[in-house]
């Protein structure tokens, strides 16, 4: 009797905390915290074509190579085009500093100089894409609230569906992102942006994922842009992660001596 | 003994379970809970492939495995957590396409580390594969030497034959090893983990992969590289102004580039200029433009040759930029770094921690370009050809035809500059200095004497010219004299700075010259010494529209009133406004640089079409205003439209 007793208490503990752990789901911050920490690598260097489509369907294609390296938490970013002549050389570097600060730097051949540029203009197209340099920044969690809606499948992906919301005082061009997060990749596959009024202006969609070297890479993404009927599509040729590159070569430096 | 009550028994028991339940995880931690067996080499056809047997599948919540390329030598890491090996470095040569050798250790405390090392000057593919072989749980690494510059198909055949290597290393046992020839693959078992999947294609948009399929791969950066830009401008006059005036211009520009790996650049310019069909002149260059060596390195750079080093931070006017002359038989018309003549320079930069240096050697001084006589555009305008147009007398219009200007370089030519520059927060600073040859002329003597002109070089100033000049004619009536014209010296200390302030981007300079050359009522020069700075802002709106304006002022110290064109102090306004028209491939735009002193000025609206890849098309108007006794006014006649047309390759 005296040892059933005990066994029971033992099954009660295992039990309880099984569900306990159960219990404790995700909130939608502690899921947009998965995204910002996803694995992505210590370090990347790619190549990657961009292809702008106008409402007329005029097409421009861009070539051009990243190197991207985190230190410390802290990212930085150099992009540099390699075709069409007409921009080839033309170089972009993104310096993250302490405090969500961004530092950033353009470079035109033709200028022969880097001009720091203005990283507060967040609505500014880079690149006359649909991307912008908001889109292409990394935030604070904590300047936005999220909450998780639902499930939903992409293809055969399950993802959460996660509003995120900025809060008071945060400088965005959106007033709420809707995005469908794979419950397996933690990548954000699908995401409508909507304007201050409310309205739906721009839709991203990862076309292609693959997993290379370990870390889910979304190999082509699409950003619509609903107002001006422009779409730009960016396809990743090649990736290489964690090799050894460092901050000399994503600096100023690099920068103009492509 | 003494008996426990059951009461503490239970309670005891449940928080010994508690424990267990929260102390597991750090618990199991300390130890690796996967152990790799052995290992084997297989090379097969146009691939080789290192296979390593573990104990369990390194499935987990968590990546178990993370591999990465690594250079200089070549090699492959393959990191398992959780994993250990037995037996301490492992290295075995192998005879592979692309692996020489594999290493397997011990990297960490939890960690099991696999190196391939890679044959030299090689390309190659590599996949990392997880699967079940023989029933055992396999991590395969997947070695493909590219062949003809495509990614070869990494899915496995099925192969009748393998070779492994046989034996062991005689001084390290090797008990991991296996020698067994067991046919490879044909029933294994696939347990791909979620990691070895292909791409995942979703959302059914056919339209990224045709649009792709068309612009095709992207070429693979050369270390060898030929680029150019191939420039035709012509000028048409908005209206007849002058007697004598160039209604039309043409500039051919062809500069051909090549590069080697960023290190070496050679270019070569070819480039023609005409103005007429009045007053007629043509001029035909062939030179060598660019031809420079470069390396950066992580502590110091350096550049040696022909080039362009381009300091300061305003744009279109820039008073610490001084180290190469300018073209300027077109006047202002060219943009302002189009107008830049590469020189023969020596420039070292040493990078710190917290700041630069740079020091830039000039061993060859060249003069900026300009023209004299017989253009819009040059200093004494169309003088002769007025002169010659004239009613004067033919002595006289022999003596002034036969004028000719005798420049006498200095006899050091060498210059130095150095730059210190550094960050602090967002705001980049600069320092500079230039013992420098001022690039334009100072005029020492001018062969007719007594004369004081207004700056306009027009008939009517012409004659005031001739009725009060004393000529200097000899016997012949042919000037004895020529329009004596030297390159002075001068020191110039500059400042400089650029950073952001909320939405804008903010840039200045400042400099002093110890002495400039500027043109008297004499045509002879007089030298002052000047301060020039400029501060300035821009902003580009959500809707593309840029916005650039910049507050120039030039003082000039103990200045005198022959001094032509200028004005003790010269405050002016200049810039540029831009904006997208049609999407981003036309746009308009009006540059500025209005005198605030005396509301001369210089506008110049555009209009920029870039539809087609590579060319630029640029038509817009040129337009001079102000008295004809300043800077911009005396040019006043000169409007004119343009087309600029530009294509790169």
């Amino acid at each position: 009797m005296k040892s059933l007793k005990t066994l029971g208490y033992i099954i009660i503990v295992l039990v309880t905390s099984s569900f306990y752990a159960n219990a404790q789901e995700m909130t939608g911050k502690e899921l947009a915290q998965k995204v910002f920490d996803r694995d992505r690598g210590n370090n990347s260097v790619s190549t990657a074509q961009m292809v702008l489509i106008s409402k007329s369907g005029n097409k421009r294609t861009r070539q051009f190579s990243s190197k991207r390296l985190l230190e410390e938490g802290l990212e930085r970013q150099i992009i540099q085009f390699t075709a069409p002549a007409d921009i080839d050389g033309t170089g972009f570097l993104t310096i993250e500093k302490p405090g969500w600060e961004t530092e950033q730097f353009l470079y035109l051949p033709a200028l022969r100089r880097t001009r720091r540029i203005v990283s507060s203009q967040k609505s500014q197209r880079f690149v006359n894409s649909d991307f912008t340099y908001e889109d292409m920044e990394r935030h604070s969690v904590d300047d936005y609230t999220y909450e998780i809606v639902g499930s939903k499948l992409v293809g055969n992906l399950d993802c959460y569906m996660l509003e995120t919301r900025p809060q008071k005082g945060t400088d965005t061009q959106y007033s709420l992102t809707y995005s469908l997060i794979s419950k397996q990749s933690i990548v954000p596959l699908f995401v409508k942006y909507y304007d201050k009024k409310g309205n739906h202006i721009k839709t991203y969609k990862v076309l292609k994922l693959e997993q290379i070297q370990g870390i889910w890479t979304e190999l082509t993404t699409s950003m619509e842009n609903l107002e001006k009927g422009h779409k730009t599509y960016i396809k990743l040729e090649k990736i290489t992660y964690n090799t050894d590159i460092d901050q000399e070569q994503i600096s100023k430096k690099s920068l103009e001596n492509y | 003994m003494i008996k426990a009550e059951p009461r503490i028994t239970s309670t005891l028991l449940f928080f010994f379970g508690l424990s267990v339940l929260l102390l597991l995880p750090a618990v199991s931690s300390a130890l690796p809970s996967n152990r790799v067996k052995s290992f084997r080499f297989d090379k097969q056809i146009h691939q080789d492939i290192v296979i390593v047997f573990l104990e369990k599948s390194p499935l987990g919540k968590s990546p178990k495995i993370k591999y990465y390329a690594l250079h200089n030598p070549e090699r492959i890491v393959v990191d398992i957590k959780d994993t250990f090996v037995p037996q301490v470095n492992i290295s075995r040569k192998t005879k592979g396409e692309a692996v020489k050798n594999i290493r397997i250790g011990q990297n960490t405390k939890n960690t099991t580390r696999i190196v391939l090392d890679i044959e030299e000057d090689i390309q190659y593919d590599y996949k990392i594969i997880q699967e079940t072989v023989h029933k055992k749980p396999t991590v395969k690494i997947v070695v493909a030497p590219i062949q003809n510059e495509e990614l070869p198909d990494l899915h496995l055949q099925p192969t009748s034959t393998f070779s492994e290597i046989n034996g062991t290393n005689n001084q390290i046992p090797d008990p991991l090893f296996e020698a067994s020839a067991a046919k490879y693959n044909e029933d294994k078992t696939k347990t791909e983990s979620p990691e070895s999947k292909g791409p995942i294609l979703l959302f059914d948009d056919t339209v990224a992969d045709n649009i792709f399929d068309e612009t095709g791969k992207q070429d693979k950066k050369s270390d060898f590289s030929i680029s150019g830009i191939l420039q035709v401008r012509t000028t048409l006059q908005i209206k007849e102004d002058d007697a004598v005036e160039n209604n039309t211009s043409l500039r051919n520009r062809i500069i051909v580039e090549t590069k080697y790996k960023n290190m070496l650049t050679l270019s070569v310019l070819s480039d023609y200029l005409y103005f007429g069909p009045e007053d007629e002149t043509d001029e035909y260059d062939l030179d060598l433009y660019e031809a420079k060596w470069q390396s950066i390195e992580k502590n110091y750079g350096f550049s040696i040759g022909k080039q362009f080093i381009r300091w300061g931070k305003t744009d279109q006017f820039s008073p610490v930029d001084t180290l190469n002359p300018q073209d300027l038989r077109e006047f202002i018309l060219p943009d302002y770094e189009e107008r830049k003549i590469p020189i023969w320079m020596a420039d070292l930069n040493l990078f710190f921690d917290n700041f630069n240096i740079e020091g830039t050697f000039i061993p060859f001084f060249e003069e900026s370009r300009i023209d004299y006589f017989g253009t819009n555009w040059s200093i004494f305008g169309h003088m002769k050809k007025e002169i010659e147009n004239s009613a004067v007398s033919p002595p006289l219009k022999t003596y002034f035809e036969n004028i000719s200007v005798n420049e006498t370089i200095p006899d050091t030519e060498a210059e130095f500059a150095l730059r210190l520059t550094t960050s602090f927060k967002n705001i980049d600073l600069g320092l500079t200095f230039h013992n420098t040859i001022e690039d334009t002329p100072y005029f020492k003597s001018f062969p007719v004497k007594n004369i004081n002109v207004s700056g306009d070089f027009s008939p009517e100033d012409l004659a005031s010219l001739l009725d009060s000049a004393t000529l200097m004619p000899n016997e012949n009536l042919m000037p004895n004299e020529n329009i004596e014209v030297e390159f002075k010296r001068t020191n110039i200390a500059g400042l400089e700075f650029e950073t952001t302030l909320a939405d804008f981007g903010v840039r200045g300079e400042a400099a002093w010259q110890e002495n400039e050359s500027f043109l008297t009522s004499s045509l002879t020069s007089t030298r002052k010494p000047t301060f020039t700075y400029v501060i300035g802002a821009d902003y580009t709106t959500a809707k593309n529209t840029y916005l650039n304006l910049q507050f120039a002022h030039r003082y000039i110290a103990n200045y005198s009133s022959e001094i032509l064109y200028f004005e003790q102090d010269t405050l002016s306004l200049l810039g540029e406004i831009r904006t997208d028209i049609i999407s981003d491939w036309l746009q308009a735009g009006l540059k500025y640089n209005i005198n605030l002193n005396n509301t001369a000025g210089y506008l110049s609206p555009y209009l920029k079409y870039t539809y087609i890849k590579n060319l630029e098309c640029l038509f817009g108007a040129s337009l001079f205003s102000g008295d004809k006794d300043t800077w911009f006014g005396h040019f006043k006649d000169n409007d004119l439209f343009f087309l600029d047309i530009s294509y790169r390759f």
